[in-house]
């Protein structure tokens, strides 16, 4: 169930720092998200630091794979070789550490969702590694299932943007981008 | 049902992340498949072959860097070629280098030493897991 944003809820808020916990559906739910937000966070994190741990001489978790067959050769080399891995890599740890540290969630998971998607055509459009294409293990294609699940968790996070039909505000609306610390997501447990 | 602090349940979550993270590390790293020995793992293949032409060419210790940049398996259909072997650096100037993926061309003249001519050659190496798996020769002459 969901909070009904008013206080005591049956997996909700009870206070201000407290946060009453049921054994049901919804908290199952949030707690798979939650662990599917971690996972995403700490393989991002590992395969952005295991880019740059390289370039700056530090043990890597694993070596920039270059892929198996000649495309995925030709555009993950390519990639290195122009300098858009610098960015890629970077969105990775950033993301990473958005997620795991709970911090931007709604926008990381949304940062994040491109790479999932390159990653998942480098596996299965270039790699052909349709063998795998339901393999929970693979992350070639798990990391884009899981950044799926979970932006779709966050969802109303990103209706507001989704607006059919929309104007442009004044340049003044920038003077509220501070109030992005200031509003803490109650709805959320974790 | 049962209350927690909002702050447990932050730090609880982080610490799985955390978690996560070091196992991610740990079984990524230890992961049988790398062979971290190979002097070009993670790096690109244009990189891997100028490392391993600068041994073989500039510092003529070809006999060692074919030992740790090919592969034991490796294909070369020019076996007995200096830089192959270790003695005096052998002098090359490379006219140009094209890589595309894992595949490096390099199109250089090999000058006169250890006894033998001038050489022009094109030189197509492949590359595996940080490692030479194939060298094609192709001898040529080059017009100047």
């Amino acid at each position: 169930m969901a909070n009904d944003g008013k206080g005591t809820a049956a997996n909700g808020s009870v206070g201000s720092d407290r946060v009453a916990i049921a054994l049901d559906a919804a908290t199952l739910w949030r707690a798979t998200i939650t662990l599917l937000r971690l996972f995403l966070g700490a393989w991002m994190l590992n395969s952005g630091y295991s880019y740059w741990a390289q370039e700056f001489g530090w043990p890597p978790a694993f070596p920039q794979p270059f892929g198996t067959l000649p495309a995925s050769n030709q555009m993950l080399v390519t990639m290195v070789e122009v300098g858009l891995f610098d960015f890629v890599k970077t969105v990775e740890v950033v993301g990473g550490l958005c997620l795991i540290f709970g911090l931007f969630v709604p926008a990381a998971t949304l940062m994040l969702l491109p790479v999932s998607a390159v990653v998942f055509y480098n596996a299965v459009f270039l790699n052909l590694r349709t063998d795998r294409l339901f393999s929970p293990t693979y992350m070639g294609v798990s990391c884009l299932y899981i950044n799926v699940i979970v932006a779709l968790a966050y969802i109303r996070h990103y209706l507001p943007m989704l607006s059919l039909r929309s104007t442009p505000g004044p340049l003044r609306d920038l003077a509220r981008l501070p109030d992005v610390f200031r509003q803490p997501d109650h709805d959320h447990n974790t | 049902m049962v209350t927690v602090s909002r702050n447990s349940l932050k730090l609880l979550s982080i610490g799985i992340g955390l978690l996560f993270t070091a196992a991610v590390y740990y079984t990524m790293h230890y992961n049988p498949r790398w062979d971290w020995s190979a002097p070009g793992v993670g790096k690109l293949p244009r990189d891997i072959i100028a490392q391993f032409m600068d041994q073989a060419y500039d510092k003529g210790q070809g006999g060692t860097a074919q030992q740790s940049y090919f592969a034991k398996d490796a294909m070369d259909n020019a076996p007995a070629a200096d830089d192959r072997r270790d003695g005096a650096p052998v002098p090359h100037e490379i006219r140009d280098v094209i890589a595309q993926g894992m595949t490096v061309a390099v199109i250089h003249r090999i000058g006169p030493a250890r006894g033998n001519p001038q050489l022009d050659v094109i030189d197509v190496f492949r590359i595996k897991d940080g490692r030479i798996v194939r060298r094609d020769r192709y001898p040529t002459r080059f017009a100047q």
